[in-house]
Formats: structure tokens, C-alpha cells, sequence
């Protein structure tokens, strides 16, 4: 398997960022220079500094290193896409499996229409009516995206869930006794497992992104806490002197959704071929 | 249709979902409009205007027949007519979106056939890198970056705004200027929309460029594109009649997505470049709780959306013979 | 040169991001055509460094937001700014803190000072060329009473009745005497009374419907030198000149302005370097000015305009209920520490009142910054026990970027005594929407107070009376009897030096109960465009004289003339 996966130079490169931004995440405070900067912190003396020996990426105008400021967003971003997905993975296929299962029953088109209103609104519209509903803050960010992630997978697994569920073996087996419940984690849930896979990767990077279009719009982590979306917003304001305050952070955000792509795209290559 | 119909239900839901919650936050709405210092029977009087003292499900019937008609009520923010605001800002939107899709289509298929003719070379390779970092990268940062390196260190691009024509016609800024003939505005208009239009396109062309690309070359290996060849054809007659068209059709559905993702980034790519637009408006709604602004703009939006899936469909239909068929059948 | 070390190494990183960009773009021949027409035509981009006014002659300048242009309503500095510019009054605010007569020409004050007749001028004509008179005086502030809003405050409960002897000349009764009420009538501007009530809509005043308030939200009524050409509300307001202004105009004054309501510190950079923008607005980040002094032609001025810094507390709402808790907060704030890196220019404040305004009490008692004394303070407070159950919100208006250095840095000091703060950032509106009650207020604000004529009472009163709670300048939700009848007193006083008095008074009364903590005494910075405008009240700064503005009268545009 990991043969496979290692013939793709890119999914490699992907595979190495993920795993450095989570060993990061978890040790981010015995790892930057300055961990106090990420909290209630101000120094203005130290102001607005250029990147140097002594701020490897710069400080802000607070006076806070840009760097540790980063690797600690990029803690906050990674535990808020995990959250997400976490609780909309299994609750979106959840409703998938048994939408897909009891076809044109009341249930299927109650849960069908659910998903339907939660998109037909473009996601990040969504997720910032969701936020601005509640008092901006890293939970209510958390609730909002999530609130609107798990439709996709229901869908993602509803055609699925439905194809399989008229085949000939199911039908067979729900005569014989089969509870249904036995039926939709045993037979048809592994057979959506490589999509849903693929998917979950793939949406940690959109998670990201999604979750820093919030932060830019100041709907996300609140300070001191850092955000990266927020550090862009942040910074943009005093461009192009100040660039080190939103160029860094816009990179980490790049090259964190890279990683998580690129991965994702090596999955799903390892799973076409298997299936080949 | 049936699909329009449960899109309109749901718009619906939501706005019955974001009303309530609006009525049942603390504050007074009368107060608001009013002030602090506005004597109280005036208040009262104005409570009783905006029909406060009724039942929530009053309220909202009023509030729903108010939006047939095309009243959304007042907006907190400006102080005057929602229905007012979207007037004045949504043209800008669209003009910009609009610029966004025009770039996506041009550069995005440029940028696919380029790929599939150099297939395996290292121009396909920097494009599908290119492309690669187009998907990965969010709007907003693609906004910055372009500000930063246009704006500033380079600056031959206005960096803020819109250019105003007046007096407006349609509110479009390009338009309105070529009504009028006046085309060192219309230049000048579309300069403005270079550096926010582009940045908002970017994840679109990327995302373009590659599903072109995938279709074309997965349409390299059919038969009649074989036997196109082995007839001896002209290179970049195949490449465009036989390989362009029938490739074109994913890429038109991705566009109608990619249409609705527009008008989301533009929320983030509209305050970035200080864009006079409905999705800017929107923002601040947001960050003011002001719900007959919020409420109004996700309607607009959501019909945006529906339209746009709609107009998606339709084009399918007329590039694909076999879906205008089935369509057919199902009608 | 450490500019150009810093663009140097932008330079390199941004190498990789540029060339990946100009790849993209530069792929098509169509974007080169775009960028070769966009060069040539826009003017601006021809020579960016190029300062001569605009070829229009309309000023720009920013504010955080667009005005509300009606006389009853609008009070902010935008507002301000537009409305001395749209309306006459009866009494003009001079630089050096006088007072001389505008449409009015004398007056007489009876023996027991209640009672103010005008005579006015005949010769001022409004902007549909009605004439100004009595009538139109007697309706404006009748109006301005009723409805409420504005700047209302200063005569409400003050001016019992104002009657029209005969076409120009006008009455006031006042119902208690009201020492500053010349300095007070710069605020009365006078509307059309006809115009006004030819636009009358439905609405909650009775027999004069909406008072005009939904035509006059767009629309102005004035005589003032300038005339509203178009408000988009959230977007710019463009006024004209009015040409037949009665007291004439200089020949190079601005042939109209634009307020532009938007003051993103890179669009306000980046529009004054490209001479798109005469005058910034003052809640420019202190890197902004920093990178706008350094543009050839513009200066920034700073003016000691009167403004305090301050953090309204609220005292009802708990912890900040306690007074050993807001005294505990004064001492966590570092006055001096802020004004040494973060806000150049800005002084500690001496107590509630600026030290530039007439009436500023030289002996008030402050609080310096100790966090052993924060700590004393509070280990008196009925909190104590329990502080991490009553974190505090600190409010920062999001217009105000500058602001949430200090919202952090009271933050990270307060994390010393033991106060968890949360920092929050709220648009102005907000803000202004949830002081008008006590159940959404939040704990504390930082608001910058301004003087809305040149002496104490004016803070005082739309700060500290009772009678102002609820509007964003007194959210303390405080009705303390004593500082209400100082200022009560002290305004009711014609003789200035007792006056004073009552004012000393009520601000040693201020800072013992701690409505709110004045911080900084705050500098009104506006960067301008000095090569090509003349602009009053700075060249008074240069010349070392007084300026002393009364809010919005910086933007009187008859003070400003374009050079070539």
C-alpha cells in the first residue's frame, strides 16, 4: 500500500506537510520561540519589526511574534477542521445511510429536503449568516461550518446508500431477518467507505479555508487567540510596509490546504487503483 | 423544476429561520430607528407602526408579503429601504462576478487546451502546478497578495474602489459608460475590476483549467478523435471541433457551481478591495446584526443561485444532444 | 533606508508568489491589452506623484461613516462635518474658542438671563431661494426639540419656548438660565420651515407626520455654503457650492466635497498617495500617519482638539458595579507605557476633561498605573473571591483599528491582576444600538469623547449627566445625583469663574466614582495634502495660534482653499 501511495512524489509532499502542521499543532507551545505571544500579550516596543534573527517572521503591530503567533492559528485551524469534521462525517452519513436505505419513505424525503435547503445557499454565505447569528467566537465558527458540512456527505452517500440497498443480496438478506440496522453499518457503510475517505481529506484543507473566511471577516477565533484568516485581515491594513503581518499567514494557510490536498488526491488515486 | 421549487422552499425555511431569530435577540427595534433620546410616545407609536406588539407569526406574515412586493423593510446600517440598498449595490456585484466568470472562461479553458496540447510537457506540468495552488489558495489571500504586489510594489492598477459613472443608468459601471459612448470611462472602469475581478476568478480558471484538461485528454484516447487523425485532419481543427466541444460539457456544470462560489468569495474579495457591492453590504449586515439587510441578501443570493442553476441546466441541454433527449422524454 | 532593506527582502519572498501570479496572468495576450489601455487613460496612474488639486476642485476627505445630514439627527463627526456645511446658525464658533455672530446680527440678554432676543440678518436666502427668517428659527428648534435626536440634548428641558417678534428677529425663553447657550446655538441649525413641511410624510409626530425626518435624511433644507448633491449612505455623501451664498466665498474655496464614509487604512493610504484624498479622517492607525508623513506634499497635523480617550464602564452591570473594581481597572491601565510606543502624541489624561478645553480641572485626582494597587483595590471588592466567574468585555469600535491596541494591552495587564478581559470588536453602529439599553450595554467601551462646543460643560454634560445615558457617550448607566447637579449648576451659571467651579467639581466627583476611566488625552491627527491646499486650521497650528475646533468646523470648507 504504502508502495503505492509513495509512487506519487506529490502525494508524499502532501503526506510530509500534514504530518509536520499536526506535530506542530500538538507541540506548538515547546516549539516557538515565544508561546506567551499567542495569548494576552502586548509589547510595543517591540512593534512592528521586520523579520529578523530575533523575529524569524516578523512581529505585528502589537508587538507579537508573527511566527508563534502562526504555528498556534495553525493549531486552532487543524482542531477546528477535526472538530468539523468529526461530528458532520458521521452525522451527515448517518443520514445518508437511512435516507438512502428506507427510499421514498417519509424519512428519506424529510432528510433529503433538509440538505436541500442547506444547499441552496452557497456554504460560505451560510456559515457567515450562521455566524454572525451567534456571538463571534472559535465554538459558534465550529457550530456554524459544521451545520452546514454535513449535508454534503449525506448526499455524497445517499446515491450510494440507495443503489445498493435495491440490489438483489440486501433485499435477500432483509427477508431472511437481517435487522436493517446490521445492514447499513455491515454491507452498505464499507462500501462508501473509500469516497468518504477521499472526501474527509480532501475537506480538512476546505474546512481551513472556510474556517479562516470567517476569521478574516472577524467572526472566528477571538483575540488574543490567533487566527490566521484574522492575522491576514489584520495585516492587510498595514500593507505594503507592514507586508510580514499578512503575507506569512496567507502562506500558511496556502501550504497547510496544499498539504491536505495533495494527500487527498493520493488517496483517491490509491483507492482508483485498487478498485481497478 | 422540481429541484427550483424545493430551492425556493428552502429560501423560505431560512428566512423564516434567521426572522425568528432576529425578533427574539434583546433590543428594540422601534427604539433603534428612533434613538435613545426620542420621546417614548413616539416610540410607542412607531412599535405599533412596525407592528411589534403582534404575535411573531404575524409579524412575519406581514414581513413576507412586504418582500413579494418587494419591501424588505429598514436596514439598521444605512437607515433607509433594504430594498434601496440592494438597488444601489448589487449591480456592482454582478458586473463584478460577471468580469470574474468572463476571466474564469477565457483563461480557464485557454489554460486547459494549452495543458492538453502540451500534454506531458513541461507546460502542462507549471499549469497543473499553477492550477494546483489556484484550488489551494482562498480568495482572500489571492486578494491580498494581488493588492500587495499590484497595488503597491508595482502599482499599475487601481487598488480600491470602483469608478463612479454618472449619471447611472443601470448601475453598471461598464455599461453605463459605453451607453454613453464615453469609452476612456469604460477603460477606466475596467481597470477597476482587474485586480479584485482576477483575484476572484483565480480559483475558478484553476479549477477550470483542470477539468478541461481532464476531459480533453480523457477525449484524446476515443475513437472517432483516432480517426479524425487517420483521416488527416488539421491539427487545430480536431483540437477544437472534435476535442473542444464535447469536452466543453463538464466544464459548463462546473461553471454553474463555480457561479455561486463567486458570489460567496466576493463577500470576502468585495471588502478587501473596498467594492462598493451587495456582498460587501452583506458583510457589514453581518458584523451589525442587521437582519432585514441579512435576510435580503440571502434571498437575493439564494435566487442568484437558482438562476444560475437553471441557466446551467439549460446550456447543458443545447451542448449535449443526449440530456435534450432525456429531458425531453421526462417533460 | 531600513525601507529599503524591508522591501528587499519582501522582494524575495514574494519572488515565488510573483512569478506563480505573473505566469497565470501573463498567459493570455488579453491581459496585456487590458493593462496598456488601463495605463494611459486613468490620470491618477499617469503620475502618481504629481500633487495639484483635483481637477473638479471637489475636496475629499474620509470619516468612519456616512452622515446622517439631518439637523435632528446627525451628531457625529461625519455628521457634524456635513451639516456645518449644509446649514447656518445663529452664532460661528471661531478657532480660539470665541463665539461671534453668523445669521444673527446682536442680541440682548434680559436681567435674569432667561430671556435671548436676536435680531437676524436679511440677506440670507436659502438654497430653493426662500428667505431666512424668524419663522424658520422658531421651527427649527421646535422641530429639533421634538424630535429628539442630534444635538437636541443641549436645549432640551432648557428652552421653554421661542416665538418670532416679527420677521427677523426671534425670542428665546429659556426655563433656567443656561450659561453656555450662545456657544450652544452653533448647534441650532436652522432648516426651512416651508421646504420642510412641503415634504412631510406619514409618520409618529402627530400634525406634523414624520417631521420631515424621511426627506430630510437625503435631502437638506439649509442656507449653508454648500448643498447636498447625493448621499449614499454607506458609501459618500457629495455636496456643491452654493453660489449665492450671502457671505461670499475665497475664489479658490472647494467647488463642493465628498465625504467619503469608508476609512480602511489602505484605501485612505493608498487615496492620499494618489492625491484621490485632501483630508484624512483621525482614526487612521499611528503606522498609517507614520506611512502618510512620509508621502512627499502631505503633512499630518495633530490638533489638540479637546478629544478624551476613555473606557466607559458599566456601573450596574457586575463586576464593574463595584468601585473597587473600576478603581482596580484605572490602576491596571498603563497611561504612560501607551503613550510612549503605541499612540505617539497622546498625553495620560488629567481626569475627564481634555487640558486644551476651558473649564479642564488642573488638581483632579488620577489614578496611576500599579498593579499592586489594582490589587488592593481589589481585594476590597465584593468580587474578589471569584473574578474568574466575571470575565469583563472591553468593547472596541471596529472602525478604530488604533483602538484594539489598547483593548490588548488592557487586556494583558488585567491578565497580571488576576481580571480576565475578553477583547471585542464591535462596528460603530452596534455599539451605538446596544448602550440604549443596560441589558446589552457591554461592561466597558473605549470611546473617544468630544466637545461639542469649546468648554467642559459640553463633555461633561453628554458624558456624565444622567440625562444622556443610553446614547454611546454615557453608557455607564450611572444616575449619580452629585455629578448631575454640579453639571446642572455649573451650566445654570452665567458667571464663568463660578462656573469653572462647579465644573472642577464634578470632574474631582467623576474620578472618584469612575463612570468611566479617562485614558488618553488624544491629538485630532489628519493627514493632508499640504502642497496644494490651504487649510485653516492647520496653518493656525503651524503659526503656533490656538485651534480649538468645534466638531465638524475642522471641515468647514469655506477655511479651505486649493494652491496651484
Amino acid at each position: 500500500m504504502w508502495y503505492k501511495f509513495s509512487r506519487s512524489k506529490l502525494s508524499v509532499i502532501g503526506l510530509f506537510i500534514v504530518v509536520s502542521v499536526i506535530l506542530l499543532a500538538i507541540f506548538a507551545p515547546f516549539i516557538v520561540p515565544y508561546p506567551l505571544h499567542a495569548g494576552a500579550y502586548t509589547d510595543f516596543a517591540n512593534a512592528n519589526q521586520a523579520p529578523s534573527a530575533e523575529f524569524l517572521m516578523g512581529s505585528d503591530n502589537i508587538g507579537r511574534d508573527i511566527l508563534s503567533r502562526i504555528v498556534f492559528g495553525l493549531r486552532s485551524a487543524i482542531t477546528m477542521s477535526l472538530f468539523v469534521l468529526a461530528i458532520s462525517v458521521p452525522f451527515g452519513v448517518f443520514m445518508g445511510l437511512i435516507a438512502g436505505y428506507f427510499q421514498r419513505s417519509l424519512i428519506d424525503s424529510v432528510i433529503t429536503r433538509i440538505t436541500d435547503i442547506f444547499l441552496s445557499v452557497p456554504p460560505l454565505v451560510l456559515a457567515l449568516v450562521i455566524a454572525s447569528l451567534l456571538e463571534p467566537s472559535l465554538r459558534n465558527a465550529m457550530l456554524a461550518i459544521t451545520i452546514m458540512w454535513w449535508p454534503w456527505y449525506t448526499r455524497l452517500v445517499y446515491g450510494q446508500a440507495s443503489s445498493i440497498s435495491r440490489l438483489d443480496f440486501v433485499r435477500a438478506s432483509e427477508l431472511s431477518g437481517v435487522k436493517w440496522w446490521n445492514l447499513l453499518f455491515k454491507e452498505i457503510l464499507p462500501n462508501c467507505v473509500s469516497p468518504i475517505l477521499t472526501k474527509v481529506t480532501l475537506d480538512m484543507g476546505l474546512v481551513i479555508i472556510i474556517a479562516s473566511s470567517l476569521a478574516f471577516v472577524g467572526l472566528g477565533e477571538q483575540p488574543p487567540a490567533p487566527a490566521l484568516g484574522n492575522m491576514v485581515a489584520d495585516g492587510a491594513k498595514y500593507m505594503p510596509e507592514q507586508w510580514w503581518m499578512t503575507i506569512f499567514p496567507a502562506l500558511a494557510i496556502m501550504i497547510v490546504v496544499l498539504g491536505f490536498n495533495l494527500l487527498g488526491d493520493g488517496i483517491r488515486d490509491l483507492y482508483s487503483m485498487e478498485d481497478k | 423544476m422540481k429541484r427550483t421549487l424545493w430551492s425556493v422552499a428552502a429560501l423560505i425555511g431560512l428566512s423564516i429561520l434567521i426572522f425568528s431569530l432576529s425578533r427574539m435577540l434583546p433590543g428594540d427595534p422601534a427604539r433603534m430607528a428612533l434613538g435613545p433620546r426620542a420621546p417614548e410616545y413616539v416610540v410607542e407609536e412607531l412599535r405599533v407602526e412596525m407592528r411589534l406588539d403582534q404575535p411573531l407569526h404575524i409579524q412575519y406574515g406581514y414581513w413576507a408579503s412586504g418582500v413579494v412586493r418587494g419591501d424588505f423593510g429598514r436596514s439598521l446600517m444605512t437607515r433607509r429601504a433594504v430594498s434601496q440598498d440592494i438597488r444601489a449595490y448589487l449591480p456592482a456585484t454582478i458586473e463584478l462576478v460577471i468580469f470574474a466568470a468572463t476571466v474564469q472562461v477565457i483563461f480557464g479553458i485557454a489554460l486547459g487546451v494549452l495543458s492538453t496540447m502540451y500534454n506531458g510537457r513541461w507546460v502542462d506540468n507549471i499549469i497543473r502546478i499553477v492550477a494546483y495552488l489556484g484550488i489551494v489558495t482562498p480568495a482572500f489571500v489571492f486578494g491580498v497578495i494581488f493588492l500587495l504586489i499590484f497595488g503597491y510594489l508595482w502599482p499599475i492598477l487601481p487598488a480600491a474602489g470602483r469608478l463612479s459613472v454618472e449619471p447611472a443608468i443601470t448601475g453598471m459601471t461598464t455599461v453605463d459608460s459605453l451607453l454613453k459612448g464615453d469609452f476612456s470611462s469604460f477603460f477606466r472602469a475596467i481597470s477597476h475590476f482587474i485586480l479584485p475581478g482576477t483575484a476572484l476568478a483565480m480559483n475558478g480558471v484553476a479549477q477550470l483549467a483542470r477539468v478541461t484538461r481532464s476531459s480533453m485528454v480523457d477525449n484524446l484516447k476515443s475513437d472517432y478523435v483516432d480517426m479524425a487523425f487517420s483521416q488527416g485532419l488539421n491539427e487545430s481543427k480536431i483540437m477544437f471541433k472534435y476535442l473542444l466541444r464535447p469536452s466543453l460539457i463538464p466544464s459548463v456544470s462546473m461553471m454553474a457551481m463555480q457561479f455561486a462560489i463567486l458570489f460567496s468569495n466576493a463577500f470576502l474579495v468585495e471588502l478587501i478591495f473596498n467594492w462598493p457591492g451587495l456582498s460587501r453590504y452583506g458583510v457589514n449586515a453581518m458584523l451589525y446584526k442587521d437582519f432585514n439587510a441579512i435576510i435580503a441578501v440571502v434571498l437575493v443570493l439564494g435566487i442568484v443561485f437558482i438562476i444560475a442553476n437553471i441557466l446551467a441546466d439549460t446550456i447543458i441541454a443545447l451542448l449535449d444532444p443526449r440530456i435534450r433527449l432525456q429531458a425531453g422524454k421526462g417533460a | 533606508m531600513i525601507v529599503d532593506r524591508k522591501i528587499k527582502l519582501l522582494s524575495i519572498v514574494l519572488l515565488g508568489l510573483f512569478l506563480f501570479s505573473t505566469a497565470l496572468i501573463g498567459c493570455g495576450p488579453v491581459d496585456d491589452d487590458e493593462i496598456d489601455v488601463g495605463d494611459p487613460v486613468d490620470p491618477v496612474v499617469e503620475d502618481p506623484d504629481e500633487a495639484r488639486p483635483p481637477e473638479d476642485r471637489i475636496l475629499r476627505y474620509t470619516m468612519a461613516n456616512t452622515p446622517q445630514i439631518d439637523p435632528a439627527r446627525g451628531s457625529d463627526h461625519a455628521s457634524a462635518s456635513a451639516l456645518v456645511n449644509l446649514y447656518d446658525t445663529l452664532m460661528y464658533p471661531n478657532y480660539d474658542g470665541t463665539i461671534e455672530p453668523h445669521v444673527a446680527t446682536d442680541w440682548d440678554v434680559s436681567e435674569d438671563g432667561l430671556t435671548y432676543t436676536f435680531n437676524l440678518r436679511d440677506d440670507v436666502v436659502f438654497h430653493n431661494g426662500d428667505n431666512l427668517t424668524a419663522h424658520d428659527v422658531v421651527f427649527s428648534m421646535e422641530r429639533l426639540l421634538t424630535v429628539g435626536e442630534g444635538y437636541a440634548y443641549l436645549f432640551t428641558g432648557r428652552v421653554e419656548q421661542v416665538t418670532a417678534l416679527d420677521e427677523y428677529t426671534v425670542e428665546f425663553q429659556l426655563s433656567e438660565t443656561f450659561g453656555p447657550f450662545l456657544a450652544a446655538l452653533v448647534r441650532l441649525y436652522i432648516v426651512n420651515k416651508d421646504l420642510v413641511l412641503d415634504n412631510i410624510d406619514d409618520g409618529a409626530y402627530g400634525d406634523m407626520g414624520d417631521y420631515g425626518t424621511e426627506w430630510l435624511r437625503d435631502n437638506d433644507a439649509g442656507s449653508g455654503p454648500y448643498m447636498v448633491r447625493e448621499l449614499l449612505h454607506g458609501e459618500h455623501f457629495i455636496a456643491d457650492k452654493y453660489d449665492d451664498y450671502w457671505s461670499g466665498f475665497e475664489p479658490n474655496n472647494p467647488e463642493g466635497f465628498k465625504l467619503i464614509g469608508s476609512n480602511e487604512p489602505v484605501t485612505v493610504r493608498t487615496l492620499i498617495a494618489r492625491r484621490e484624498l485632501e483630508i484624512s479622517d483621525e482614526y487612521q492607525p499611528a503606522e498609517n500617519y507614520q506611512a502618510m508623513a512620509d508621502i512627499e506634499g502631505v503633512e499630518v497635523a495633530e490638533f489638540a482638539s479637546g478629544k478624551i480617550l476613555q473606557l466607559t464602564l458599566h456601573n450596574q452591570k457586575p463586576p464593574t458595579d463595584c468601585i473597587h473594581f473600576r478603581r482596580a481597572m484605572a490602576h491596571i491601565i498603563d497611561y504612560e507605557g501607551l503613550t510612549e510606543h503605541a499612540f505617539p502624541g497622546a498625553l495620560p489624561a488629567q481626569g475627564p476633561v481634555s487640558t486644551a478645553l476651558p473649564g479642564h480641572y488642573a488638581n483632579v485626582t488620577v489614578y496611576e498605573h500599579s498593579i499592586e494597587k489594582a490589587q488592593e483595590e481589589l481585594q476590597q471588592s465584593q468580587y474578589y473571591d471569584e473574578l474568574d466567574n466575571y470575565p469583563i468585555d472591553v468593547v472596541w469600535v471596529s472602525e478604530t483599528p488604533d483602538r484594539e491596541k489598547l483593548a490588548l494591552d488592557v487586556q494583558a495587564k488585567a491578565v497580571a491582576a488576576g481580571i480576565q478581559v475578553n477583547v471585542v470588536r464591535t462596528p460603530w453602529v452596534s455599539l451605538v444600538e446596544q448602550v440604549s439599553s443596560p441589558e446589552t450595554t457591554p461592561h466597558a467601551a473605549i470611546v473617544l469623547m468630544p466637545p461639542h462646543y469649546g468648554e467642559a460643560g459640553s463633555l461633561l454634560e453628554s458624558g456624565f449627566h444622567s440625562d444622556s445615558l443610553g446614547t454611546w457617550e454615557n453608557m455607564s448607566w450611572r444616575d449619580d445625583e452629585a455629578i448631575d447637579s454640579y453639571i446642572n449648576q455649573a451650566l445654570s451659571t452665567v458667571d464663568r469663574d463660578e462656573r469653572f467651579q462647579r465644573y472642577y467639581e464634578a470632574q474631582e466627583r467623576i474620578m472618584e466614582v469612575l463612570p468611566a476611566i479617562p485614558v488618553l488625552d488624544e491629538p485630532e491627527k489628519h493627514a493632508y495634502q499640504k502642497a496644494y491646499m490651504a487649510w485653516e486650521p492647520a496653518e493656525r497650528l503651524e503659526r503656533g495660534e490656538m485651534v480649538l475646533p468645534v466638531v465638524g468646523y475642522m471641515f468647514y470648507m469655506k477655511n479651505i482653499e486649493f494652491i496651484e
